[in-house]
């Protein structure tokens, strides 16, 4: 059974994870690649529910799954993607001209990864709101990730700094990239407004370059 | 230390990728409609124990590790189809299947071995690859054999005590003191598949509800 490009999606709750899925599907629909999406809610499908809705014009609703993680948002991706697999699976066998599957992972903290035997490229977000240090934490989200996405940089003038060192009082965006060069050394990084859809051709290019090698 | 031994405690722990974490057996809608009191939590356990487990489940595994020891894979394929279709509620059904597919996944069947045959008729979709029936094939495969009837006793209440911790309903202490309780005075014993039985009203019943509950962590 041929085996699509799966692409894993981890970060925070509320960074921007769904939102990032319903930017990217149309555009890469437009590309004339077929995509799927399988969403892990903690505790609902609401995740999916509303992929459903926002891309059900543009993608097939039998593309979108939604999985229940028993609560444990880690182990549905790293440690025990058996579930996750089973789904990507069914989804492969099913659609067998399938490109691309994107697979959200739940809201959760900086050390999550995605087992390579599940995602065959990883995106990690973060986004500006939730404080500027969050990058020069570290965790192994932002270093193993293949590629690293801040999100709402529109909302930096009107969040305020939380590193000492800043120059500025608001968020330092630049002081964000700097941190993400240092712990991810060559590896992408890539600043946007989803609300605005800035940035987001950039982020299509590094997932064709990087991931799908056309 | 004795590799089958190892092999009996690495398919029962929760770490196996089988995705049991996912599963609480019809608990998360009896908590959600507080049908659970603490008090009565040991009772409920060994009715699982008695009127699932050990009645249907074990008995299922214990009778397809007998065809599994005759490569009688048409027996194998009629147990399969038995398990499967006495589980009333779909999601019990499609969960139980996921496990015994993650399980064959999670073995390495040598070529031409009944565990790789069934493994491909599995691919195929000619068998459902039913929990029970796929832990007695691969009990055989490891030299497990009527041991591997005490990881499915085990796997199921774990499923279970891990489900009621992660939705806080009781501490890992509380799992450890309900776990040692359910674990006394087990006595397995194969009967005739003529006697095959399983009811626990209660549990189908939650578990049909709990298909359409939007709110949910578990897959069932």
């Amino acid at each position: 059974m041929a085996r699509t490009v799966r692409i894993g999606i981890g970060g925070p709750i509320g960074c921007g994870k769904t939102e990032l899925i319903e930017k990217l599907v149309p555009r890469f629909d437009a590309l004339g690649f077929k995509v799927g999406v399988i969403s892990n809610d903690v505790y609902s499908k609401e995740d999916a529910r509303r992929l459903a809705l926002t891309l059900g014009k543009k993608i097939n609703p039998d593309l979108i799954l939604g999985i229940e993680t028993g609560g444990c948002p880690h182990t549905a991706v790293r440690d025990d993607p058996s579930m996750n697999v089973g789904a990507a699976e069914k989804l492969e066998k099913e659609n067998p001209d399938l490109d691309l599957i994107f697979i959200e992972s739940g809201g959760d903290n900086i050390t999550l990864t995605f087992s390579p035997r599940l995602a065959d490229f990883f995106i990690y977000m973060v986004d500006v709101a939730g404080g500027d240090k969050t990058i020069r934490k570290g965790g192994l989200g932002l270093r193993k990730a293949d590629l690293l996405i801040i999100n709402k940089i529109d909302l930096a003038p009107y969040v305020e700094t939380t590193i000492p060192e800043s120059a500025t009082k608001t968020a330092n965006l630049d002081l964000m990239v700097e941190d993400a060069h240092k712990i991810r050394g060559d590896k992408p990084t890539v600043l946007v407004s989803l609300k605005k859809e800035i940035g987001l051709d950039e982020v299509v290019k590094v997932i064709r370059e990087k991931a799908l090698f056309k | 230390m004795p590799e089958k031994l190892l092999n009996l405690i690495r398919i029962s722990d929760s770490f196996f990728p089988m995705g049991s974490f996912t599963i609480s057996q019809g608990m998360e809608q009896l908590v959600g409609e507080k049908l659970l009191p603490k008090d009565k939590l040991t009772n409920v356990l060994r009715a699982y124990m008695e009127r699932i487990w050990k009645s249907f489940d074990f008995q299922i595994f214990s009778h397809s590790l007998e065809a599994a020891e005759h490569n009688d894979l048409e027996m194998l394929t009629k147990l399969d189809d038995v398990c499967y279709a006495s589980k009333i509620s779909e999601e019990n059904r499609s969960s139980m299947v996921k496990m015994g597919i993650n399980l064959l996944n999670a073995m390495n069947f040598k070529k031409g071995t009944l565990g790789a045959s069934y493994k491909e008729l599995a691919q195929q979709e000619k068998v459902h690859a039913s929990y029970p029936v796929i832990l007695a094939i691969a009990s055989r495969s490891m030299g497990l054999d009527q041991r591997g009837g005490i990881s499915l006793i085990y796997v199921n209440l774990i499923e279970v005590v891990a489900s009621l911790v992660r939705m806080a309903e009781i501490d890992y202490i509380e799992a450890q003191a309900l776990l040692t309780e359910a674990m006394k005075d087990i006595e397995l014993k194969i009967g005739q598949l003529s006697d095959l039985n399983q009811s626990f009203p209660l549990v189908d019943i939650a578990s049909m509800r709990h298909e359409s509950n939007p709110n949910r962590m578990f897959i069932s």
